[in-house]
């Protein structure tokens, strides 16, 4: 039986207003995701947060979201208002932000956090939603749930903050995570374990996710495929096990200039930009 | 001009706070860098690596050992005397934040060849716009003007400006995107043929290290845990478990 997908969008576009007109900083996006990992890639500037932020409904005034169709297990998003929008975010897509430092409530605890999303969403004892909120935070791979659910976000480290970042989010059992940056915050070591954490839970629980990146060969090795987008626009759309095969000269040279040993201190080669790619 | 650059650090400990908040941030640490060595300091975060770096660059004095650089001795518990600075310059991961936003590239550069005395002030902030890929019509625009590449540009010529013996460099293109940050290794790089400084680049990213880097100290909660020169890093030769896990998840393998 093929399954209908999760999230279906086609000809997104974001613009904001500019000194000569409209600009827009995302044209005609197209993405069917089902239950896999889907990654962006792109270098600042190329539209992939405000492909995420689109996705939300976060795209802030005065910029303007047009599409042809975007729709959530089947279910119109064009035509939400706010509230629909906030019952949508809070219980069907989850999302992870790069530092969380700035995205979990500096002046709450940890344990709070968790339960007001519990409280939002079900009607369950204080005492209920503690456990709750306990096991999720061990769910996340976090060693000592209690003292974590006590703690404020300045007392934990990167890592942890970001597990509790997801914590939080998986109380309301989204379908759809989108994760934007979700590791370039942290060092190596924590951002395997991150990643890891994010397989573990989108394949156990069947969740789709996309993630944003300007990281190349982290999401070639992560996701299931990779859109590439430049300037706005999705140049290449590749499968992760066969970045090699790329063809767009934007991605080849992405990958080109990485540091690589065969490279070692020799000049790397720096991508030259031709103006062909901004026109579809 | 002073001699040769070096860098001889031995038995240095770096606390942060005091009291009983007190932090044991760096333990004994031991290193000794060669004149016109790129010298690299790995670890993950936490691991005291960026607190070394700041040690050196004169910016933390609560630190006890023995510490020469470029034949000036840093003194333990205090602030340099201001030629100290003229020895050692650093470049700062983030460029939207290292740069004061209210001054002009012009400034910004002028600032320290003024304070340290330089003659013909004009003459080396158009050549240092040149050295770093920028050009004069940069000269005068304000921080926010630029892009993150060209921010750290203007980092690096500053850095570079008083003709420091030694470079340190924390983190400079991990803030930057894959195409800008090859753009500033090569910049780096061609710097490094031009000039005789000695630097000490800090990153957790081994691949960036290997494609810099002479030697490599691997640092873990405050302690050198393992050296190594770039060759041994390409070819796998490390020992210590620790380094294995940063290099099996640097390119995304179990350990």
């Amino acid at each position: 039986m093929t399954e209908a997908p999760l999230l279906s969008i086609d000809g997104l576009t974001v613009s904001f207003p500019g000194e000569d007109g409209p600009v827009a900083v995302v044209r005609d996006f197209k993405l069917e995701i089902g239950r896999e990992k889907v990654g962006i890639v792109g270098e600042s500037g190329s539209g992939k947060s405000m492909t995420a932020r689109a996705i939300l409904g976060l795209i802030p005034k005065p910029g303007v979201v047009m599409a042809n169709s975007m729709r959530l297990h089947g279910q119109d998003m064009l035509s939400l208002d706010k509230t629909g929008w906030r019952r949508l975010r809070g219980k069907r897509i989850g999302m992870i932000l790069q530092d969380p430092k700035f995205s979990l409530n500096p002046v709450m605890r940890i344990g709070d956090q968790i339960t007001e999303t519990l409280q939002l969403h079900e009607k369950i004892s204080r005492a209920e939603q503690r456990e709750r909120a306990l096991e999720i935070l061990a769910a996340v791979g976090i060693d000592d749930p209690q003292r974590v659910y006590a703690a404020y976000p300045h007392e934990l480290s990167g890592g942890m903050g970001q597990r509790a970042m997801i914590a939080a989010m998986l109380v309301s059992s989204p379908d759809l995570i989108i994760a934007d940056e979700p590791t370039s915050a942290l060092d190596v070591l924590v951002r395997e374990q991150v990643l890891k954490l994010l397989d573990d839970l989108v394949t156990r629980r069947g969740i789709g996710l996309i993630l944003i990146s300007h990281d190349l060969p982290m999401v070639a090795r992560f996701c299931d495929r990779i859109l590439v987008m430049y300037r706005g626009r999705v140049v290449e759309s590749l499968d992760a096990r066969h970045l090699d095969r790329a063809t767009h000269p934007y991605t080849r040279g992405l990958i080109a200039c990485l540091p690589s040993p065969a490279l070692r201190g020799q000049v790397l080669p720096s991508l030259s930009r031709d103006p062909a790619w901004e026109v579809a | 001009m002073s001699k040769a650059a070096a860098i001889t650090i031995s038995g240095v400990d770096v606390y942060h706070g005091h009291g009983s908040q007190r932090f044991h941030a760096v333990r004994q640490a031991d290193l000794t860098v060669a004149p016109r060595e790129t010298f690299g300091l790995v670890g993950g975060s936490g691991s005291g690596k960026s607190t070394l770096l700041r040690v050196l660059a004169g910016l933390l004095s609560n630190w006890s050992g023995a510490i020469t650089l470029a034949g000036q001795v840093l003194p333990p518990g205090e602030r340099p005397p201001r030629s100290y600075y003229r020895h050692v310059q650093m470049v700062f991961q983030d460029p939207y934040a290292s740069l004061n936003p209210r001054h002009t590239v012009d400034r910004i550069l002028a600032e320290g060849l003024v304070l340290h005395g330089f003659a013909d002030v004009e003459q080396r902030i158009r050549h240092l716009l040149d050295q770093v890929g920028l050009g004069p019509r940069f000269r005068f625009r304000y921080p926010h003007e630029l892009s993150g590449g060209q921010r750290q540009r203007v980092a690096i010529a500053r850095a570079i400006a008083l003709e420091p013996d030694v470079l340190l460099l924390d983190e400079p293109t991990s803030a930057l995107d894959a195409s800008v940050q090859a753009e500033i290794l090569n910049l780096l790089m061609a710097i490094r043929r031009e000039r005789p400084v000695t630097c000490v680049f800090v990153s957790h990213d081994l691949s960036v290290i290997t494609h810099l880097c002479d030697r490599v100290a691997v640092m873990q909660q405050g302690a050198i845990v393992e050296r190594l020169s770039g060759d041994d890093l390409v070819a796998r030769h490390v020992q210590h478990p620790y380094t294995r896990q940063l290099l099996a998840a640097s390119e995304g393998l179990p350990a």
